[in-house]
């Protein structure tokens, strides 16, 4: 990979990353203004393990969240990219610098469970 | 959920990414003194949902800013170590501090960027003009700056910006418009450590921050139009106000003085 296309694949990853979780908050809120039904709910997210089903319930709140963990994730998908691209482009200093920072994120989102 | 609030919240984002568009400063740094003094949100919940408007405004930054080749990939990710292990550290810490305690660190750093603001001269536009050549020197100030940063930023819910660019700039002989692209580069990373810290506490609250974030998205498309329509300058002094007296009314709340609301 050279670097102009591990420059345009990091781009990326960050722009569709946000639009992304951008039309999923959007939908979210939609679905909770549009439903009368839909108690108030100003309380901390819904449990990973019942993310799914609230999913398939079509709870505005559950893809309001799906929307928000997509965002935090963003900058790990890109920082994974960053690992790639610099393993590809032969630069291995920056593939183990790049793979030390998504250790510790990754780190920290094992730590937070 | 009352529609108000939502209008609120939309608003309050809105007005965040606005200035973090024209001025590079202003969306952490807005959201949590608001959501603390107006919404009577606890400061850890404030920093959560803060940090989750921190990544929108730079992922959405970088993407444009990478795209341009302005950021300096290379040295964002040797810094991103020491302020991913920051934010982590950062974002551990605060459970042992006090309310009080972390608005009065807020405060202390409302001034420090007001002072900047009030010393900056606003940057001619110059998106034409070549990047110099330059050589990054100083990476163990830089390694170390960075990791407070990044403490900072998990503590207090904001980018960090008013610390990693001057670093940058100053100390370690990047352009200003590298520094400001790599700062914003970093900004995403190191709010994501230590907003899953946040997200598993129970302190990002979907339902708030869904309408701030989409006010800051839209604030940062409607603010990177306008600023070819505003004066730098006066949209410099305007977020000076606002900061001083976010500051002074967050001083305020920490040492009891607003009629025991809470």
């Amino acid at each position: 990979m050279t670097p102009a296309r591990a420059t345009l694949a990091i781009a990326a990853v960050l722009r569709w990353g946000s639009y992304l979780s951008a039309a999923l908050i959007l939908l979210g809120m939609v679905l909770l203004l549009t439903s009368p039904d839909v108690p108030l709910q100003v309380g901390p997210a819904i449990p990973f393990a019942q993310l799914g089903e609230q999913l398939a319930q079509r709870n505005p709140y559950a893809v309001m969240q799906v929307g928000i963990l997509l965002l935090l994730l963003t900058p790990v998908v890109r920082v994974g990219t960053a690992v790639v691209s610099f393993t590809a482009a032969g630069e291995r200093r920056y593939a183990l610098v790049s793979l030390v920072v998504l250790a510790l994120i990754l780190l920290s989102i094992w730590g937070a469970r | 959920m009352p529609v108000e609030y939502v209008v609120a919240l939309s608003v309050l984002g809105l007005l965040a990414g606005c200035f973090g568009a024209l001025v590079g400063l202003g969306g952490g740094i807005i959201i949590v003194p608001v959501l603390t003094l107006l919404f009577d949100l606890p400061m850890q919940t404030a920093v959560g949902t803060s940090l989750v408007c921190v990544i929108a405004t730079s992922s959405a930054a970088a993407a444009v800013y990478v795209q341009r080749e302005l950021t300096d990939i290379r040295l964002g990710m040797v810094l991103e170590m020491s302020t991913v292990l920051g934010a982590i550290t950062g974002a551990v810490a605060v459970i042992w501090l006090s309310q009080p305690t972390l608005q009065i660190l807020f405060s202390v750093f409302l001034l420090y960027a007001s002072f900047l603001l009030a010393r900056r001269r606003p940057a001619a536009e110059t998106s034409g003009e070549k990047i110099p050549a330059y050589k990054v020197r100083n990476y163990p100030l830089g390694m170390g700056v960075s990791y407070l940063a990044g403490a900072i930023s998990g503590m207090l819910g904001i980018g960090g910006g008013p610390i990693k660019v001057p670093l940058m700039y100053l100390a370690m002989g990047v352009p200003l418009r590298v520094a400001t692209a790599t700062s914003n580069f970093m900004i995403g990373v190191t709010a994501a450590a230590s907003a899953f810290l946040y997200y598993n506490r129970g302190s990002v609250v979907p339902a708030l921050t869904a309408p701030l974030v989409l006010g800051v998205f839209a604030g940062a498309l409607l603010g990177s139009w306008l600023v070819k329509h505003v004066q730098a300058r006066w949209v410099q002094w305007l977020l000076m106000v606002v900061l001083l007296y976010l500051a002074y009314q967050m001083l305020r709340d920490a040492f009891g003085l607003t009629g025991g609301q809470r």
